[in-house]
């Protein structure tokens, strides 16, 4: 179940290039959160600007704490990167549901900032790989949360394997079965949603769209699914791949 | 101890504060968050003959101070209304307002009569205005249709018809006398205003409808002037005031400029309990004002 609360603002980090890692004391989400699911950041912005709040992923959730990654792209998320200990900002979570766990081996494929709820994720499961793919070393995502086996992949080569994330994934699906869990920009997912596919392996997506409400009662984040639209806060925010009408999605 | 209660037509609210039509679905989700019977009333989101999916997305933008959308009245048509809403609504210990819309006259009145025996269903909100389905305007733009519509569907419920009205016109107050004169219990003012915008990189529209409906606290102040003109063309209507409000003092100015109750739809985004907070302030504004009724805000406009 969701709730309103407050969340006091413990830490920001900078971790990769224009990215934070934004740490907020908030026990009552902090409690039930897990990973796949997302909660809705406000803002103290008497004049509105921003006027809506922003959906993020739990990056992780421990202690009281709930953690999100923030990359600057716009307003609103300078605004929450340039959050200072001690501040406090109004969050709505934990929404949606969560990626369904894996009983064996889970390979997680990342992109970008689609980092978030798969770090999370691979501090809570036990039997996890992690591919993460950024174009270059200054984006990479310098992460803590649990200890998985981790493959780096940057588009330049300037760290880890030289590479796109899903270059890798054949290689872990050969070892033996997994489920595969990604989140990340459209076309890698779809990417990932294909080669998952051909291996007959499930594979979960975590889907992004623009939302208002982010509890499921305004129906602005639809995304065209096999069996109609589908609110990406409430129904989704993660799907099963094969549902996922890729074609109809703006990359 | 202040009065809460308001009176809207025929009916009796516990108080001013009720969620607009297409922000708060019928109070499932929001009932995760807080007990929705609180509120004075809320209204669903629009119900037509058949189901409608909706419009291709995206179907949001954020705005300066506010947000267009375009979601095309989806919903699951008046049968699944009533098999998947009307058992949560029944529950409900607040006012339960159904907001219909029909491609024609006889849709709208069709809609009515299969819900006209639903306990559930307190009163009807006409959706004369929504800018996002074809001939949505169109309804709320001419008076004789209004007038046609509100008449037609008289026949066809004996509970109170409130309209939703369009700020996309010239005069609301045509469209509005229209509805009373009909026989409307009140009016509802405004729906979204028309808007759109574009990526100036790729050239396309942000919404995937194109045209969208602009709301939140950028067309608080248009809200205000139509409430304002409604109530001095039809001094005896009874308004509800809804477009942008975003905090106590958008509710309290709204009642000041003529609405006897008041809607709050996408302020609900940048806070769910909004409706709660203003509850509240209304009662302290009383307090201050030192009235003993909230009626007493209604129309307490002050021009030198």
């Amino acid at each position: 179940m969701p709730i309103e609360s407050i969340g006091e603002i413990t830490a920001v980090q900078q971790i990769a290039d224009m990215t934070f890692r934004v740490v907020a004391q908030c026990p009552d989400i902090a409690k039930t959160a897990i990973p796949g699911q997302f909660a809705m950041l406000g803002f103290e912005s008497p004049l509105f600007d921003p006027f809506l709040r922003r959906p993020m992923s739990f990056a992780n959730s421990e202690f009281g704490r709930v953690e999100f990654i923030i990359r600057v792209v716009g307003w609103g998320s300078a605004l929450l990167a340039d959050l200072k200990p001690g501040e406090r900002i109004p969050i709505l979570g934990p929404l949606g549901n969560g990626f369904p766990e894996p009983i064996d081996k889970a390979i997680l494929v990342a992109g970008g900032t689609g980092i978030a709820p798969l770090a999370f994720a691979a501090g809570r499961w036990k039997k996890t790989v992690i591919i993460y793919g950024e174009r270059t070393q200054d984006n990479i995502c310098t992460l803590h949360n649990g200890i998985c086996e981790k493959i780096i992949a940057t588009e330049d080569g300037s760290v880890g394997q030289q590479g796109l994330a899903t270059d890798f994934l054949e290689n872990e699906l050969k070892k033996g079965i997994a489920k595969v869990y990604t989140c990340g920009p459209m076309p890698m997912m779809r990417h990932v949603a294909e080669i998952a596919s051909e291996y007959g392996t499930e594979c979960f997506v975590s889907m992004e769209a623009k939302m208002a409400c982010g509890i499921g009662a305004c129906a602005g984040c639809v995304i065209e699914t096999k069996t109609g639209y589908k609110k990406v806060c409430s129904e989704g925010p993660v799907f099963e791949a094969s549902e996922i009408i890729w074609e109809a999605l703006d990359d | 101890m202040i009065d809460l209660s308001v009176k809207i037509g025929s009916l009796n609210l516990k108080n001013p504060v009720m969620t607009a039509s297409g922000c708060f679905g019928v109070g499932r989700e929001y009932s995760q968050l807080y007990d929705v019977s609180l509120l004075g009333g809320i209204v669903t989101k629009t119900v037509t003959l058949k189901p409608r999916t909706g419009n291709k997305p995206p179907r949001l933008w954020e705005t300066p101070a506010g947000m267009l959308n375009s979601i095309g009245l989806a919903n699951p048509g008046v049968k699944g209304f009533i098999e998947k809403e009307i058992p949560f609504l029944e529950a409900l210990d607040t006012l339960r307002v159904v907001s219909v819309a029909g491609q024609t006259i006889e849709e709208y009145a069709k809609v009515i009569e299969k819900l006209d025996k639903q306990s559930a269903v307190d009163a009807f909100e006409l959706n004369v205005s929504c800018p996002n389905v074809e001939k949505g305007i169109a309804f709320g733009t001419e008076p004789e249709v209004v007038a046609e519509l509100v008449k037609r569907c008289r026949e066809s419920t004996s509970k109170p018809i409130w309209v939703k009205l369009t700020p996309n016109v010239t005069d609301i107050t045509a469209p509005g006398k229209a509805a009373i004169e009909a026989g409307a219990e009140a009016l509802t003012a405004i729906n979204t205003v028309q808007g759109m915008e574009v990526d100036v990189e790729s050239c396309k529209p942000m919404i995937g409808n194109v045209m969208a409906g602009l709301s939140g606290p950028a067309i608080h102040p248009i809200a205000m002037a139509k409430v304002y003109q409604l109530k001095r063309a039809l001094p005896k209507a009874h308004i509800i005031g809804v477009g942008g409000i975003a905090s106590s003092r958008d509710a309290i100015a709204i009642m000041i400029a003529g609405a006897n109750a008041i809607q709050i739809g996408s302020g609900q985004f940048p806070n769910p309990l909004l409706p709660l907070y203003i509850l509240e302030s209304l009662e302290g504004y009383c307090i201050a004002k030192e009235y003993d009724s909230i009626t007493e805000i209604t129309n307490s406009i002050v021009i030198e």
